[in-house]
């Protein structure tokens, strides 16, 4: 193992690690074949080696030097680690966040230093002592001194370790708070979950289910194109180096043919070239325009269009990123004959949106799979999913009662002609015979006119939240807060329309999407179009900030001074609550119609669900209609709730 | 959604079915059906759970035994099987775990597990043949230097390898 430097060493070997090493080998190795020819030689011509005369013990020399050379390729052994690519993670739709995923996180991560911890945490506490004074508040019914005073003592809860997070002592002795500064903080993450639970607690909800140790972070996908070794026969030649050179020493034939055995595994494995794959790749995708929501299946057809046999083939196919798998694996594994083919199907789904597929990632290797090689191919056939949101249901919108001068169903609190009765004036001359009020004129006590609800129709603006806080889900799998808020905007168009009102369209988003309030069939048409098509509501998310001075005022001077606004948002965060607020003190008053993206399956997300539920109170102080709209309910049962405790 | 990354029961069984072989070919001394024993149960155990480190304990097991079965003198052919299937159950065990690794429990695995399976028997079998065969044709009689000369060639392309 001397590091004798060869020089001139070709030039494809420059990137082995230790190029010098292999020239080395080489010229080792044709020694080593060169030997054997004369020990051959020596066995099949008899009398030809009978003349030397070397002592046993040279073949004992000769064992524990191989046994010596067998430890040091057993400790390069040890230091090596079989190598493989890691395809990417197709499964997983990256285009939406749970919301409180990011808390969870920051929970479970070590920070780099003291200072950043002791910040870290100091930010958590501010984060939660807010939501912790509204949970006792609302829930049980504490007024707001007695909280304060409660949380700062400790006695808001019977369990220690959740009241130490407010009181800012550890309940541990000196020795364990001096183990929590050096150790990874993880006591403070404890304190954090456990006030957390029982705030759920508080709120009737149950904490039980909470994943504890769920701190394993995927390792990075490397799925650089190229070939690489796997090393996966590391350790061959130790282990038969060993069992010659133990042979040898102990005069044991077995050992020293097993490790001739052995050798012969390696020759083939060291003979074995770059894996070969010519492929032919074909997607075909069943329904390419489905219903909103609905499962879309796929068939992957591999057919292997080249001369050699492909031993092993690993497919992995390029699954849109907003796109969830439903049933089935997007990965295939296989072995392809020339000629021969193969197909799988899988299930995917999406909300809506156009979904279009990226190249598959193809691992081929060897048969004796010391070769790894990662490629792309190229495929034929199908590769887009658009969804159809166009399919409108019957809905009807409580609307507020500002209204236009147009003739239609809302019922405005002026009188007038209509049909539900409003008040009582005096009589003015033109107004109609049918209106006065004869049985007061009977009594004698002069002629009135009756007056009714006028029924006007309203304008109305649907501005969908579309800013990347508005690409949250509940679940990895759930159909996000946007999904849901368009779906329901193409119901609320058709509904609206079909009730003589006046609908327009907005995004709060960066990118801008603005329709004027119309009317009619054409209208409804190009707003379903603008919904289904338009780039505000593609399925992957902004990549730059909303800007509320410059997009809002924009989109303020647009509206019409009648226009009322239903807003749909998620409320996933402060800046929304700013946006509503704004836009109903902009004298638009405003429906918000909340599709809740919040689960409580870890602390993080229970967070988020009270955050949520805060910023849902403060709107409506300030006078905002709010639905808040569950995850999985009907819109319309969410509406009809809504509406009886307005007129409640 | 995560990829579940345990190889199928099958190919765990096939593992052992190899582990098997190693095992029973060295029950006749104690000591090394002992140590290939417990080596078949790791690799086994290793190989459903989707464990490499396992399953390379189970394999240095199961070598321990063949070299304490050549040590004490078994007959050439069983030790000769016993690291044959040996080798076979770490080298199936390896590849189930990174099959699934790559492609999860819900996707098509076994053709490129069998395959591979497939080709490393056959290079197993011709390989024990074919120094089986030298070794009863050959046995006996033959002048020291044949030896040293077939140990120092044959250690030496075992280097060249630098497998």
């Amino acid at each position: 193992m001397s590091q004798v430097g060869v020089s001139g060493r070709p030039p494809e070997e420059a990137d082995d690690e230790d190029g010098t090493q292999i020239g080395l080998s080489r010229l080792v190795g044709a020694l080593g074949v060169v030997v054997i020819g004369i020990g051959i030689a020596a066995v099949a011509v008899p009398g030809l080696g009978a003349g030397v005369a070397i002592e046993y013990t040279a073949v004992i020399v000769i064992g524990f030097v191989l046994l010596l050379l067998g430890l040091v390729r057993w400790l390069e052994r040890l230091s090596s680690s079989v190598e493989a690519a890691t395809p990417p993670a197709v499964e997983e739709r990256t285009t939406v966040s749970v919301p409180g995923g990011a808390f969870d996180q920051a929970l479970r991560a070590t920070p780099g230093n003291p200072m950043e911890r002791v910040q870290r945490q100091d930010a958590m506490r501010d984060r939660l002592r807010p939501v912790a004074r509204d949970v006792l508040g609302r829930h049980a019914g504490r007024d707001p001194e007695t909280v304060d005073e409660q949380l700062d003592r400790g006695t808001w809860t019977d369990d220690p370790q959740a009241a130490a997070l407010f009181t800012g002592d550890s309940p541990g002795t000196l020795r364990e708070r001096l183990g929590s500064l050096v150790g990874s903080g993880s006591d403070f993450a404890g304190q954090v979950t456990r006030a957390l639970a029982e705030l759920a607690r508080h709120a009737d909800s149950d904490p039980t289910g909470w994943e504890s140790d769920d701190g394993e972070t995927d390792a990075e996908p490397t799925t650089a194109v190229g070939e690489r070794a796997t090393g996966r026969w590391q350790g061959l030649t130790a282990l038969a180096l060993t069992l010659v050179g133990l042979g040898a020493v102990l005069g044991r034939p077995a050992l020293v043919l097993g490790g001739a055995v052995l050798s012969g595994f390696g020759a083939v494995v060291a003979a074995s070239a770059s894996p070969t794959a010519d492929l032919r790749v074909t997607r075909r995708i069943e329904a390419s325009e489905p219903r909103p929501g609905a499962s879309v299946r796929v068939c992957v057809d591999i057919e292997n269009v080249g001369d050699e046999l492909a031993a092993d083939l690993r497919v992995v196919d390029g699954v849109p990123d907003g796109l969830t798998v439903e049933d089935g694996s997007p990965r295939h594994g296989t072995a392809l004959r020339p000629g021969a083919s193969t197909t799988y199907t899988y299930t995917v789904r999406a909300v809506r949106g156009t979904h279009t597929f990226e190249r598959p990632t193809l691992l081929t290797r060897n048969l004796s799979g010391t070769i790894e090689r990662v490629s792309t191919v190229e495929t034929e056939g199908d590769g887009t999913i658009s969804y159809d949101v166009s399919s409108a249901m019957e809905q009807s919108v409580p609307l507020r009662k500002q209204a236009s001068q147009h003739v239609g169903r809302v019922q405005t609190d002026v009188g007038g002609s209509g049909i539900e009765f409003h008040s009582v004036r005096e009589y003015r001359t033109g107004d109609s015979l049918t209106r006065i009020d004869w049985n007061r004129a009977a009594r004698g006590e002069g002629l009135a006119t009756l007056q009714f609800r006028e029924e006007r129709s309203a304008t109305v603006v649907i501005v969908i939240d579309a800013r990347a806080d508005a690409y949250v889900a509940p679940a990895d799998d759930a159909p996000s807060a946007l999904d849901r808020s368009v779906l329901a905007a193409a119901q609320l168009v058709s509904a609206l329309l079909e009730a003589d009102d006046r609908v327009g369209l907005a995004s709060l988003s960066p990118r801008r999407c603005w329709l004027a309030p119309g009317a009619g069939q054409t209208h409804r048409a190009r707003a379903h179009e603008m919904l289904a098509t338009h780039e505000a509501f593609a399925p992957d998310p902004p990549s730059s900030a909303y800007v509320t001075s410059i997009r809002l005022a924009a989109l303020r001077k647009r509206l019409p001074g009648d226009a009322q606004l239903l807003v749909f948002s998620p409320v996933s965060d402060e800046q929304s609550v700013g946006l509503v607020r704004q836009l109903q003190a902009s004298g638009h008053p405003v429906t918000l119609l909340s599709p809740d993206a919040t689960a409580q399956g870890t602390p993080g997300e229970t967070l988020a669900h009270f955050e949520r539920s805060m910023r849902l109170s403060r709107l409506r102080r300030a006078d905002v209609r709010v639905v808040d709209w569950a995850d999985g309910e009907p819109l319309g049962v969410a509406l009809t709730q809504a509406a009886r405790r307005w007129s409640g | 959604m995560t990829i579940d990354e345990r190889p199928p029961t099958a190919a765990a069984m096939a593992t052992g079915f190899f582990a098997g072989i190693a095992a029973l070919a060295l029950a006749v001394v104690p000591q090394a059906g002992a140590l290939s024993g417990v080596g078949l149960v790791m690799i086994v155990l290793g190989t459903a759970r989707g464990s490499r480190g396992l399953v390379g304990l189970g394999t240095l097991g199961q070598f321990a035994g063949v070299a304490v079965a050549g040590a004490v003198g078994l007959p050439v052919g069983l030790v000769l099987l016993a690291l044959v299937g040996a080798v076979l159950a770490w080298d199936l065990g390896e590849q189930s775990i990174n099959v699934a690794a790559q492609l999860g429990a819900e996707a098509a695995v076994c053709r490129p597990i069998a395959v591979h399976a497939a080709g490393s028997t056959l290079v197993g079998t011709v390989s024990l043949a074919g120094v089986y065969g030298v070794y009863l044709g050959a046995a006996g009689g033959q002048p020291l230097v044949a030896l040293v000369a077939l140990l120092g060639g044959g250690a030496l392309v075992l280097l060249a390898m630098r497998l």
